[in-house]
Parts: C-alpha cells; sequence; structure tokens
C-alpha cells in the first residue's frame, strides 16, 4: 500500500461509512413509505448533504461565516440548467438567450462540469476580493460581502429575464424527466465526502484551520492567510455549484427564489447545527435538520388530522421547528451536536491496528524521543529550509501608536547561539520591540536580518527568513491538538507532513509533552500551553527564537524547568534567542546579554551582573 | 437643480428609515456584539398590530403609540426569552440565535394569521404632495424626515443626558469598566433593546404609513438594509450608522433616476455589488479609522 | 478593615494568585508590590469583584463579600482605580464622571460630579471634551476622580503611575497623600516602590501569585535585599 493510499486511508473510509448511513436511513424510508414523494424527499437529503458538506469545506476550515455560497449555487444552477435543457424548451422559455444559448445542448453530466467550471471561475475573482478584506476567522467583512452578492446574485436572476426566465417562470425541464439523474446524486454525496475528508487532511487545509484558531500566531509562522483561504473557497463552491447542479435536475426546476436566502440559512443552520468544524457534524446537522422539519411538514400536512391539535398542526410549522431548533440548539449546544469531533480521526487508530499498518510517528513510544541523544534530536528538529542568519540587529527603532511613544530610538543586537534578555518595567516597551521586529506593528528605523534590511516585511514573510516567536497572552490554536499545533509550524515552514510528523515527534519529547500530544490545546493547564507555544515556535527550525515572558504565571520550580528546556532548544537549533521576562533571576540564569528598557528607550545594556548593579536599572524598576 | 433637491428629499426620506433600523442595531451590538437578524420582527410585528388595529377601526393617530409600544415591548421581551441565553457565545450561536427568532415569528405570522399579505388602509394624506419653491415633495416625505430628526434627536438626548444613555454608550465601549462602575449588564442590555425598540417602532410607523401592508417576512429587507447601513457606518459607531442608513438611503435613490430604464430593476442588485465591493476595501466600513491591531 | 484569606484566583488554565493573604486596615495605605505578572492586578480585580476568586474569602469588616458583583462592592464603599486608567474615551469627562454615579441618585450624582470637577482644576477645564482627548496624567486624574463618585472608604488603585512621566508621578504620589489624609483607606499596586514605600502604613510583595513577605512598609523599604526580592533572588 502506498504512502498516500495509507494516509487517506481514514478518510475515504469514513466517506464510505457516512456515505453508506445516510443512504441506508434514506432506502429504509423509501422502502417504508414506498411512494414517489418519499423518494424525492431522500434525493434532496442527498443533496442537501451534498451542499452542506461544500459548505463545510470552506466555512469549517477557515471560520469565515459566508451566506454567498447559495449564491455560487445560484450561478451553478443557471449555467447547468441552460446548457443541459433541450433546445426545443429553451426556445420556448428563453428565446432571447444570450451566447447563443438557445442552439447548445450538452447531456446533464457534461453540463455538470460546465457549471462547476463557470462557478468555480466566477469564485476565484470573488475570492480575491474576500481574502482582500483581510478575513480573519469571526470577521464581519467577508460576511457582508457573501451576504450582498448573494442578493445581488438574486436580483440579477429576477431581472436578466433573457437568460433565466425571471422570477415567475423561472426555467425547467420536460416535465416527467426530473429524477432522471438521481445516480449522480449518490455519487455526488460520496464523492463530496472523500473529497472533503482528503482535503481536510491536506497541507493547505491545516494551514487555513491556524489561520482560523488565530490569525496572528499563524501568520508569525510563516503562513499566508489568503493562499490557503482561496483554495477552500474554490474547492468549497466546486462541491456546492455540483450540489446545486443536481439540485436543479432532480427537481427539473430553478427560479430564483430557490437559491435565496431561505435555502442560504437552512442550509447554514444544518452545518451549524451538526458543527461547522466536521465533516461528520455537517451530515449528522443536515440529517437532523432534514428529519425534524419534514416530519413537522408531515404531521401539519393535509393527510394528519390534526384532531385536538389543531393549534399548532398547521401549515407554517416546519418553519417554526426550523426555528425553534435554531434557538435550541444554539442554547443547549453553542458549538454543534459533535462539534468538531470527526468520524476520520476516530476511525484512523482503529483501521490501523486491525489492518495491522505502522501508525504514524505520534504514536511512537515516547521514552525513545525522550532519550534519544543529542544527534538524534538534531534529525527529529532538521534545520531551517534556508540557512539560518546569524545576526538580528535594530537600531533607532521608533513606534507611534496615535501620539503614545511605544519606542523610542531603540537598538538591540543578537547572535546566533546566545541568549539576550530584554527586562524593563511594565510598560517600557519590551512586547512592543517584539512586535516590531516580527512585523506585527509598523517602525521607523532599521531592523537587519543577516545585514538585509526587514522593516515593513509582513509577519509571514519575516518568519520564512527565519524568525519565530511566541506570545505574552498565549496564541495557541485552540482546537488542534498539541501534536498538530507543532505539525503545522513545521508545515508553515515549508516541511513535508512527513518531516513535520518527525519534527512534532523530536519536540514533544525534548518539551515534555509527548504524552499529551493528542489532546486539544484549549484543555491543556498553563504550564502545558506555555511549553507547547515554545515547542511550536521551535518546530519552525528559526534562526531567531523570539520569547515574551516564558515564565509568566509560573512557579520558581517551573521557571526553572523551563530555563533548562529554552537552553536545550537553542541549544539543537543552534539558533540565537531574545528572552522577555521580568524575572531576573530566570534572565540570569539564561542571558549572556541583557537590555533594559524604560519608556520606550534602551536605558542599560550588559551582562546579567552588571545590569542588577547599574543604578538606572534600579531606578527604572523601583523609582527614584 | 430642483431636481436634485427632491431627489435629495427622496432619497433622505428613505435613509430616515434604515439610519432608524440601523441605529437600534448599532446599539444592540453595541453591548452584545451580536448583529441582530431579528431586528426586522419589530416591524413585522408592528405591522400586524397596524393591521389589527385598524380592522377595528382605530384611527392612525391613535395607532402611532400602540405600535411604539409594541415594538418596545417586543424587542424587550425578546431579549429575555431569546438573546439573553447566548451573551458571550461565538459569533455563529449568535447568528444562529436571532435567524431562529426570525424564522419562529415569522412562522407565528403563518401559522396563525395567514402566509399571505394582508392589507389595511393607509392615512388619506399619504399621497398629498406640497410645492415649495418650485420644488414639489410628497407630505409624506417630510414627515418622515421631520419625524426622523426629531427621534434621532431624542435618543441622542436619552444617550447623552441620561445616565441610563451613557452606560449604554459606555458599555458599547468597554463592557468590564463599565461593570467595574457599577452598571449593572441587565440594566444596559435591556435598556439598549428597549431603545432599539423604540427607534424600530418609529421606524415601522414610517415604513407601514407608506405600505399599508402585513406580511409575515415585512421585516426582512428593512431589517437587511438596517443592517448593512450600520455596517457601512461601521458597527458599534452610533453617528456612523446614522450617517450609513442616510448614504444608502440617497445612493439608492440617485441610482433609481440616474440608471438607463434597462437596467432599472437592477437598483438593489447595483447597491449589493457596491456595499460588497465597499467592504473588499474598506473591511470596517466607510467611516473606519487606522487601528492598530492589538496583539 | 479589609481582610483576604487565602485568596485563589485563575483565568481558565492560569493561575495567577496562589493563595494571598492580606489585611487593610481602616484609614491606612498598603502597598502591594512584585514583578510584572506576579498576580497583583488579579487580585485587586477579584476583590473588586470583575473575577470570582477560586478560592478563600474576602471580608469587608465582619462581612464576608466574597464573590460579590461590583456593584455590590462599589454600595459596600469600596472602588477601583484600574490598570490603564480604562478611561471610556467615547465619553466627555463629564460622562465619566456621571456613569460612575450611576448607584447614587442624580442629583447627589451631579454635585459630587460638580465637586470632584472643582477640586481636579484640569477636569473641571475640559469637563465636556470627549475623554480620550485627555493627556496621561489628566486620564489618570480623571480614573481616580471616577473611583471617587461611589463616595468609596477604599480605593484599591492598580499602578496609579503607570506610564506617566516623572513629573507627573510625582503629582499623581502627592494625590495619594491627599486622599490618605482625607481619611480613605488605600490599597496601592505600584512599580515605583521607594515612592510607594515611603508613604504606605504596611507593604506587601507578591512574586509568582504568591506573597512572599510582607511587614510595616519602611522595615521593607530599607532592607537591601528588596530589588532581589522584587526581582527574583538571582540564584
Amino acid at each position: 500500500m502506498t504512502v498516500l493510499a495509507r494516509r487517506v486511508l481514514p478518510d475515504v473510509a469514513a466517506g464510505g461509512v457516512l456515505f453508506a448511513a445516510v443512504a441506508a436511513i434514506g432506502l429504509v424510508y423509501v422502502w417504508g413509505a414506498g411512494d414517489a414523494a418519499s423518494e424525492r424527499l431522500f434525493t434532496s437529503l442527498l443533496i442537501n448533504v451534498t451542499v452542506v458538506v461544500g459548505m463545510q469545506i470552506f466555512i469549517g476550515n477557515t471560520g469565515i461565516l459566508s451566506f454567498g455560497h447559495v449564491g455560487f449555487g445560484a450561478v451553478a444552477g443557471y449555467a447547468f440548467v441552460l446548457f443541459a435543457i433541450d433546445t426545443d424548451r429553451k426556445a420556448r422559455l428563453v428565446p432571447d438567450a444570450p451566447f447563443g444559448l438557445v442552439d447548445l445542448t450538452v447531456h446533464p453530466a457534461a453540463a455538470i462540469a460546465v457549471a462547476v467550471a463557470l462557478t468555480v471561475a466566477v469564485a476565484a475573482v470573488v475570492g480575491l476580493g474576500l481574502v482582500r478584506s483581510a478575513a480573519a476567522s469571526g470577521a464581519i467583512a467577508p460576511t457582508v460581502i457573501t451576504l450582498s452578492l448573494l442578493f445581488a446574485t438574486f436580483e440579477l436572476a429576477v431581472n436578466w429575464t433573457d437568460l433565466t426566465g425571471g422570477n415567475r417562470a423561472g426555467l425547467s425541464f420536460r416535465p416527467g424527466t426530473a429524477m432522471a439523474g438521481r445516480g449522480y446524486a449518490y455519487a455526488a454525496l460520496a464523492v463530496a465526502l472523500v473529497v472533503a475528508g482528503i482535503y481536510r487532511r491536506s497541507r493547505s487545509a491545516r494551514l487555513a484551520r491556524a489561520v482560523r484558531e488565530d490569525g496572528v500566531a499563524a501568520r508569525s509562522l510563516g503562513i499566508h492567510p489568503a493562499t490557503h483561504q482561496m483554495w477552500a473557497l474554490l474547492l468549497s463552491v466546486a462541491v456546492v455549484a455540483v450540489g446545486a447542479s443536481l439540485r436543479v435536475w432532480l427537481t427539473g426546476t430553478i427560479s430564483p427564489e430557490r437559491f435565496f436566502i431561505d435555502y442560504t440559512l437552512l442550509t447554514i443552520t444544518m452545518l451549524v447545527v451538526g458543527g461547522r468544524n466536521s465533516i461528520t457534524g455537517a451530515t449528522l446537522g443536515t440529517v437532523v435538520i432534514t428529519v425534524l422539519t419534514e416530519a413537522a411538514r408531515v404531521v401539519s400536512g393535509p393527510d394528519v388530522d390534526p384532531g385536538p391539535f389543531d393549534v399548532i398542526l398547521r401549515p407554517g410549522l416546519s418553519d417554526l421547528v426550523l426555528g425553534a431548533s435554531m434557538l435550541g440548539f444554539m442554547v443547549l449546544r453553542p458549538r454543534g451536536l459533535l462539534d468538531d469531533w470527526e468520524l476520520a480521526d476516530w476511525l484512523g487508530p482503529r483501521l490501523r491496528s486491525r489492518l495491522g499498518l505502522p501508525g504514524s510517528p505520534s504514536a511512537a513510544p515516547q521514552e525513545v524521543t525522550r532519550a534519544v541523544p543529542r544527534a538524534e534530536h538534531h534529525r527529529a528538529v532538521p534545520a531551517a529550509v534556508q540557512p539560518a542568519p546569524d545576526r538580528l540587529a535594530a537600531a533607532g527603532l521608533t513606534v507611534d501608536f496615535g501620539g503614545l511613544r511605544g519606542l523610542d530610538n531603540a537598538h538591540i543586537l543578537a547572535h546566533s547561539g546566545r541568549v539576550v534578555g530584554l527586562i524593563g518595567p511594565n510598560g517600557a516597551g519590551k512586547t512592543t520591540m517584539l512586535n516590531a521586529i516580527t512585523g506585527l506593528v509598523g517602525a521607523q528605523g532599521r531592523i537587519t536580518l543577516e545585514g538585509q534590511d526587514i522593516v515593513g516585511l509582513a509577519p509571514h514573510r519575516l518568519a520564512r527568513r527565519g524568525l519565530a516567536r511566541t506570545f505574552q497572552n498565549l496564541r495557541l490554536f485552540e482546537a488542534l491538538t498539541v501534536q498538530e499545533n507543532i505539525e503545522v509550524a513545521a508545515l508553515a515552514g515549508g516541511r513535508s507532513s512527513r518531516q513535520a510528523e518527525q519534527t512534532a515527534a523530536g519536540l514533544l519529547g525534548l518539551c515534555g509533552i509527548a504524552d499529551i500530544a493528542d489532546v486539544r490545546a484549549r484543555a491543556l493547564d498553563y504550564g502545558a500551553s506555555k511549553r507547547l507555544e515554545l515547542a511550536r515556535a521551535a518546530a519552525q527550525a528559526p534562526g531567531f527564537l523570539l520569547l515574551d515572558e516564558p515564565t509568566s504565571g509560573f512557579s520558581e520550580l517551573e521557571s526553572v524547568i523551563i530555563v533548562d528546556q529554552i537552553r536545550r532548544i537553542a541549544d539543537v537549533l543552534g539558533c540565537g534567542v531574545v528572552v522577555i521576562d521580568h524575572d531576573l533571576a530566570f534572565i540570569t540564569n539564561l542571558c549572556d546579554r541583557v537590555y533594559c528598557l524604560d519608556q520606550g528607550s534602551v536605558i542599560a545594556v550588559g551582562s546579567p551582573a552588571e545590569i542588577r548593579t547599574h543604578p538606572a536599572v534600579r531606578a527604572a524598576y523601583l523609582g527614584g | 437643480m430642483v431636481e436634485l433637491i427632491q431627489q435629495l428629499i427622496d432619497g433622505l426620506g428613505l435613509g430616515s428609515e434604515y439610519a432608524l433600523l440601523a441605529l437600534g442595531i448599532g446599539l444592540t451590538f453595541g453591548v452584545m456584539r451580536m448583529i441582530n437578524f431579528a431586528h426586522g420582527e419589530l416591524i413585522t410585528v408592528s405591522a400586524y398590530v397596524a393591521y389589527g388595529l385598524t380592522l377595528i377601526g382605530l384611527d392612525w393617530w391613535m395607532l402611532v403609540p400602540v405600535i411604539v409600544a409594541t415594538s418596545i415591548a417586543t424587542s424587550v421581551a425578546l431579549e429575555l426569552v431569546a438573546f439573553r441565553w447566548v451573551r458571550g457565545a461565538s459569533d455563529f450561536a449568535m447568528l444562529l440565535m436571532s435567524f431562529g427568532v426570525h424564522f419562529v415569528v415569522q412562522a407565528g405570522f403563518v401559522m396563525y394569521v395567514s402566509a399571505s399579505a394582508r392589507a389595511f388602509d393607509r392615512p388619506s394624506w399619504i399621497n398629498n404632495t406640497v410645492s415649495v419653491g418650485g420644488v414639489r415633495v410628497e407630505v409624506v416625505d417630510v414627515a418622515v424626515i421631520a419625524v426622523t430628526v426629531a427621534t434621532l434627536l431624542g435618543t441622542l438626548a436619552i444617550l447623552r443626558r441620561t445616565v441610563y444613555g451613557m452606560a449604554i454608550r459606555a458599555a458599547a465601549e468597554d463592557f468590564d469598566t463599565a461593570q467595574m462602575l457599577g452598571v449593572r449588564s441587565n440594566l444596559v442590555i435591556r435598556s439598549a433593546f428597549a431603545l432599539a425598540g423604540l427607534l424600530a417602532g418609529v421606524a415601522a410607523v414610517l415604513l407601514l404609513m407608506r405600505t399599508g401592508r402585513a406580511a409575515p417576512a415585512a421585516g426582512l429587507i428593512p431589517m437587511l438594509k438596517g443592517v448593512l447601513a450600520a455596517l457601512i457606518g461601521g458597527l458599534g459607531r452610533l453617528q456612523g450608522a446614522v450617517v450609513g442608513g442616510l448614504v444608502l438611503g440617497v445612493v439608492e435613490v440617485q441610482l433609481v433616476s440616474r440608471l438607463p430604464d434597462e437596467v432599472d430593476g437592477m437598483v438593489n442588485g447595483i447597491v449589493f455589488v457596491l456595499i460588497a465591493l465597499l467592504f473588499i476595501f474598506r473591511p470596517a466600513g466607510m467611516l473606519q479609522t487606522a487601528a492598530a491591531e492589538r496583539v | 478593615m479589609l481582610t483576604l484569606d487565602r485568596v485563589e484566583v485563575g483565568y481558565g488554565s492560569v493561575r495567577a494568585v496562589h493563595g494571598a493573604s492580606m489585611s487593610v486596615p481602616e484609614g491606612e495605605t498598603v502597598a502591594l508590590i512584585g514583578p510584572n505578572g506576579a498576580g497583583k492586578s488579579s487580585l485587586l480585580n477579584a476583590v473588586i469583584g470583575l473575577h470570582a476568586p477560586s478560592g478563600g474569602t474576602i471580608r469587608w469588616h465582619r462581612t464576608d463579600v466574597t464573590g460579590w458583583s461590583p456593584q455590590r462592592m462599589l454600595r459596600a464603599g469600596i472602588a477601583l482605580v484600574p490598570e490603564h486608567r480604562r478611561i471610556l474615551t467615547g465619553l466627555t469627562t463629564e460622562e465619566n464622571l456621571l456613569v460612575a454615579g450611576i448607584l447614587t441618585g442624580r442629583r447627589a450624582r451631579r454635585r459630587l460630579a460638580a465637586e470632584l470637577m472643582e477640586r481636579f482644576e484640569v477636569l473641571g477645564r475640559q469637563r465636556s471634551v470627549p475623554a480620550g482627548l485627555l493627556s496621561g496624567g489628566e486620564a489618570q486624574q480623571l480614573a481616580i476622580a471616577r473611583a471617587l463618585m461611589s463616595r468609596p472608604s477604599v480605593l484599591l488603585m492598580d499602578e496609579p503611575a503607570l506610564g506617566l512621566a516623572p513629573l507627573m508621578r510625582s503629582q499623581v504620589f502627592e494625590l495619594l497623600g491627599e486622599l490618605a489624609a482625607a481619611g480613605i483607606t488605600l490599597l496601592v499596586v505600584e512599580q515605583d516602590a521607594h515612592r510607594l514605600l515611603e508613604m504606605a502604613g504596611t507593604a506587601y510583595i507578591m512574586r509568582s501569585g504568591d506573597i512572599v513577605a510582607s511587614g510595616p512598609a519602611g522595615e521593607l523599604a530599607a532592607r537591601e535585599d528588596l530589588f532581589e526580592a522584587f526581582l527574583g533572588n538571582g540564584t
């Protein structure tokens, strides 16, 4: 079995299981009810799962709420129908259709392909704008953009009657041909589930999820958010386009209303109720919402005698149930039914052991990585992809926060293999200096890495040149496991998945967190979080490691352990370290040279011993 | 020139309604960080109240206070039964919560009144026009602008002069600090919803006088325009919401009068594309200022 | 007497304060010093009720006030001047004061605000100016005046001189002296340890979430190893 096949085995298997589960529910239901209506309902479930899984690819992995996917669905639906219905019908419904579309007809399957291609092209253009708006997770701008475009698409569909047949008539297939394509719906769902699963495991998706969890930290690891958000969008839109085309094919008709706000809210509800970060959740949410609303539709329909329940069993009940389930699920399970539980992750280890396949390196015994001699660590933490820089210098560094001086003509010099300390009272500008060096705040002055000017470079570019950092207030990727946090950093540094796994294995041992490799970062206690952040920064194999208060919140004893770990990491990587801390004992133990900042300026430089006795330092800390 | 003034008045008339809704959405966003997509339900509820009361023959002048009072009560009630449960929850949860409220209210009217729209009598003077210096304006436009200005000034007075208004502004800026100063979170959040309900009630009166129509989805489009106006002005900036509403109204009217007839129906579509472009290039809205990201 | 008995504070997985015990006698000025991240601000925030302590008890006179909301603490006469001042920049100077008086009646609120604006002249001169435009020193005066709006008998002050120029720092310390002289009990966190210890009666030193030393301020100030106690013992 090839490495690739082994890697995606759990995803393919999970896709298969989910597909079989949905199909089984449907077939039992159709067999039980035994009428055409139940079969139509079941195909619409298949299609809805396809669409919702398609939306999950983007919304789940990027954390950006898009209202526009159904709008893309509308584009696909119209493109599909215009290529798929026969020329006689087109001549009757849209005789004035532009681009010679009236005389052009292809097999519906080919029309789906055309629709997907067209919609993805549209999405690429829209995506450029979307990712430009600096789409952070939870950011409002991309949501507004997609919502506006959904409405714009609707208006276009209503008004461009030559092409779309307008709001009332719409476009439709010859009656009676609607269900002809049902086999494609099964195929599309199976493919969508597997594609979403494989994508989820891909490098790009993992980097996109890192951006979702913390954009600032992701950029500081060298991840360029827009690239990965774009890939997620294109793949997601392609799947949604297939689903939308099938929705038109199997219902036989399209009108602007069918791909508008109601369907948007329905699909978003399905996704969020199930758990937007999980493909399994998307599937479950769709099934649950479909069952609830359809049951409501049936019991409130004309076939059921409401009797004494007339007050509730009326037309409109299914919308009430939809609304009430949105309220109920959001109060009781705000992160969705499954949160980010994923079937493939559950299946993976079980499948491997059943088939006797070697596990991933994370499953290797931790003692080995803990005990490996130093030379082994070197292998576990591969050298930087680019040759590591060995001189980081800043001079005349000034940062203004709207009139407030964050830094005032400050300077610093660090060499690889050395540890430089940065101390100073609260508000002295220590973190600002780190932010300026790593490109998170704009600064005036000169910052050079290996003699090259790096002022004004974006954080992800600086990261790729060998700057790694930690944050005072812990910016971990919370929904990712400990191991994934480290692997993402290695992947962002340009390593392959296999190398990233090896790096993670080495660092898990080195930082003493191997036994919690599979725990999600949000469940860690503070000490483990701090160690993980250190490991994540080290996984970039940086030339310089910039640490912001690595011991804050630690007891003295824990601080000693951290000092030891920083030393070992610096040793293994051969990198330079700049460390901010308030603890002079810590600084003395660790540093070769110490800079003391006060009010944005460097007031003293020297060895730890010199700094301890420096009058300006004492004054800055204790007052005159 | 005359035409321009006329269009400007039209635009401000339309924009006034947006501004009232946007301000309410901005107020509740300020204290809860939730975009209230159920804000339109206040209009829907008001519309059915107007429908019901005109059925029993109540005069429009009597209707106004009842509509406004209903809107305030509904707004506070929705906070009590729904929104308080998602305070501090994720954006997704709050969003779904507000859309859930939208669905429930809409379904309620479908189930217990009618799925189709119900018309009711509009005030008799609604189509009267007056001519001022060659500019012919509809009375209703003048009324709308006057009422809006009065309402906005009143709201401003509440926000500036009363300690509760100050507390709302304080909480919108920094909830923790407001609490530390003794502001009770329940109190400000409910005050904000009440005030938003008041503004929506006035907007509903102005809207319903023109349309004379109650439908389960009556509030959807006004809500959307209000949300977009609030976003255009920059969420959480209260003056921004007003400016955003007025700009949206004026631009819409300008587009209607300037676009060639063939694309007349596309006004809304073009407005939406413009909004999308605005947010591509100014992700924090029209009035955004350069704000350093906190790291 | 405000008494803290083994108070613990945690934010999620972060244990900011491990078990701090201290007492603040009425009318006295008590200093709480220590390095960044020692847990001083967390402790003050727990006392005022912004974050409920995860363990231990806080007593005010004989009443157990652990876990009380900020409103109740303010009513009981305890107010906080927060770190970084936390001025409401969108409100005017006067509005900042008025909002802080939300718990008192309208008349009393207006009168007290007027009094404070008379006492702090710079605030009175800029009563209608958006508070975001005040300078650092003025903003600090506003933060203190704002805390006085609840007529507190105890003021918790979190780094009142933070980020101020030397002259402004002196002014703030003078102001602290005036408040103490007026009989207000002060619990002050401050970096400028020498100045603070000069005016304080009792002092506590905090490191890494624990109170590591306490005693009469004069004695602590005279200790040769103060700097080390403050910043780590160098071992």
